[in-house]
């Protein structure tokens, strides 16, 4: 008989022990094990998932942060943009207004030296050519010149029309002072003598006051005649003045035609 | 030489008697005891655990998950009877390797214990899951007329269960007896090996056709409408067909 029944119910008896027995020491403690562990993963990846949600949040309200920031910088940027563009504006209108208003005074400083050393050089051409004049003439034609231009002085004298002299006989007499005789240079007793004759007769000898002479450099070359602020005058002048405006056109166009090569 | 351990007694009184069997069951008891005292004295629940934590976790859990896959929907009820019955009888065939021992699963007597071990956990089981009603309305199932043979099949399975392992294992230490007193050398090593695999593939085919019955037991009220039904439709067809020999032959 293969079967032993006392085997068998001792087996069965076993059996239930070693189930009891690993029940105990074995499947309850391995099962709470891997539950407890499994619990506090499950939780660990809760609170995991729980920091990232919060890190998701956080980092989406940086986002908006940094966006409004973004936008406020951009905002200032251009605001600040257009206030430097206004006060370049600005500085530049200035600086323009400084550079006409500084250029115009030089202009102008420039223009009155201009005129200043116009008038200076065209003084000092009219003596050098008179003096150039006086010296030629009298060493080549022997010609005294001062007597000429008495002579000249007489001639416009005695050529002034009936109601020009009546004009300055009225003067003359109104005025009851000697009429003034100007000249750049001392006149020689002949002309004097020749022109206080001119005078007689333009005055129709009503000339009880006489004639007084003054010197003036200024004249250049000239003699006039002044009474009661009437004036009768001839001077080398003109022709001096002639010269000058040539002289100044010939300038013109030289500075024009250096410009334009330029 | 012995066909079964049961005939090497060792003590005997009247018809208590102290055999090669029992004496074997009890060493693998104390061994899996202690072995699982020693481990779970000091349980880790932290994310790192120690080896042998690590070991037994792997055989609870894929006991567990085994019971699930059959169609148990708490494992963790049956899980005592069932990993026992797997532990055992893969300890028991494991220990062939040990020079002069004798498997206790070789013994017609242990093979049958766990049989009808299984044979009184099954009707267990099922009324404490469906009740008692419940559970005796599955022998009319499909119809009434199949309760002669629900019967005959709850009977000749578990003298399937006891033969079929004790057939293995006993045949298993017979072929290893013989060849060692004819080719000595190298081919029993072979068949040792051969005898390790067939005596694992038993230990599982005995635990889960067990799980089967049980799932079968509990699991017949699942078959009416609006509930679930958790067993693989091939296993509960060969549990409740009263023809286990064609899933466990080997």
């Amino acid at each position: 008989m293969l079967i032993d029944w006392f085997t068998v119910v001792a087996q069965v008896i076993n059996f239930l022990i070693l189930v009891w027995l690993l029940q105990r020491f074995l499947y309850k403690p391995i099962v709470n094990a891997m539950r407890t562990r499994e619990q506090k993963i499950a939780s660990q990846l809760r609170d995991a998932e729980n920091q990232k949600s919060e890190a998701e949040a956080e980092s989406l309200k940086l986002r908006i942060a940094h966006d409004e920031l973004e936008g406020r910088r951009q905002e200032l940027l251009r605001e600040a943009e257009g206030e430097a563009e206004t006060l370049r504006q600005q500085l530049k209108e200035e600086a323009r207004h400084e550079i006409k208003t500084v250029r115009e005074k030089w202009q102008q400083a420039l223009r009155d030296e201009q005129g200043a050393f116009r008038a200076e050089l065209g003084k000092a051409v009219r003596q050098e050519v008179f003096s150039i004049a006086t010296s030629v003439l009298a060493d080549l034609a022997g010609v005294d010149v001062q007597g000429r231009m008495a002579t000249m002085f007489i001639r416009r004298l005695e050529k002034l029309s009936a109601e020009e002299r009546m004009k300055l006989s009225l003067f003359v007499t109104a005025d009851g002072k000697a009429p003034v005789i100007r000249s750049a240079f001392e006149l020689s007793p002949a002309a004097r003598e020749a022109i206080e004759k001119a005078v007689a007769e333009l005055v129709a000898a009503d000339n009880s006051h006489g004639v007084r002479y003054e010197i003036t450099p200024d004249l250049v070359g000239g003699i006039e005649l002044t009474a009661n602020g009437r004036k009768v005058s001839w001077s080398i002048s003109d022709y001096l003045l002639s010269m000058e405006q040539r002289v100044q056109q010939l300038a013109a166009h030289r500075t024009k035609t250096h410009d334009q090569v330029e | 030489m012995h066909l079964t351990p049961d005939q090497i007694v060792l003590w005997q009184h009247g018809v208590v008697k102290l055999n090669s069997t029992i004496i074997t069951t009890w060493a693998l008891m104390l061994v899996l005891t202690i072995g699982s005292w020693l481990v779970t004295r000091k349980l880790s629940t932290n994310i790192k655990i120690s080896q042998w934590q690590n070991l037994l976790e792997i055989i609870v859990g894929g006991v567990k998950q085994q019971i699930q896959d059959v169609g148990l929907a708490e494992p963790e009820k049956y899980l005592a009877f069932l990993g026992t019955l797997f532990l055992f009888i893969a300890c028991s065939n494991l220990c062939t390797l040990l020079p002069f021992y004798e498997p206790p699963t070789g013994s017609l007597s242990t093979t049958a214990a766990l049989a009808i071990s299984v044979f009184v956990a099954v009707p267990v089981f099922g009324v404490l899951e469906s009740g008692v009603y419940g559970y005796l309305r599955t022998y009319l199932e499909p119809t009434w007329l199949m309760l002669p043979f629900n019967i005959i099949s709850e009977l000749t399975r578990t003298l399937a269960l006891a033969v079929r392992l004790f057939g293995n294992i006993m045949s298993g230490s017979m072929i290893v007896a013989i060849l060692l007193s004819i080719t000595p050398l190298i081919f029993p090593i072979f068949m040792t090996l051969l005898g390790l695999l067939t005596g694992m593939v038993q230990a599982y085919i005995f635990s889960i056709l067990a799980t089967v019955y049980i799932a079968a037991a509990t699991q017949t009220q699942g078959e009416r409408p609006g509930t679930h039904d958790f067993a693989p439709s091939s296993k509960r067809r060969e549990a409740t067909s009263g023809k286990p020999g064609t899933a466990g032959a080997s």
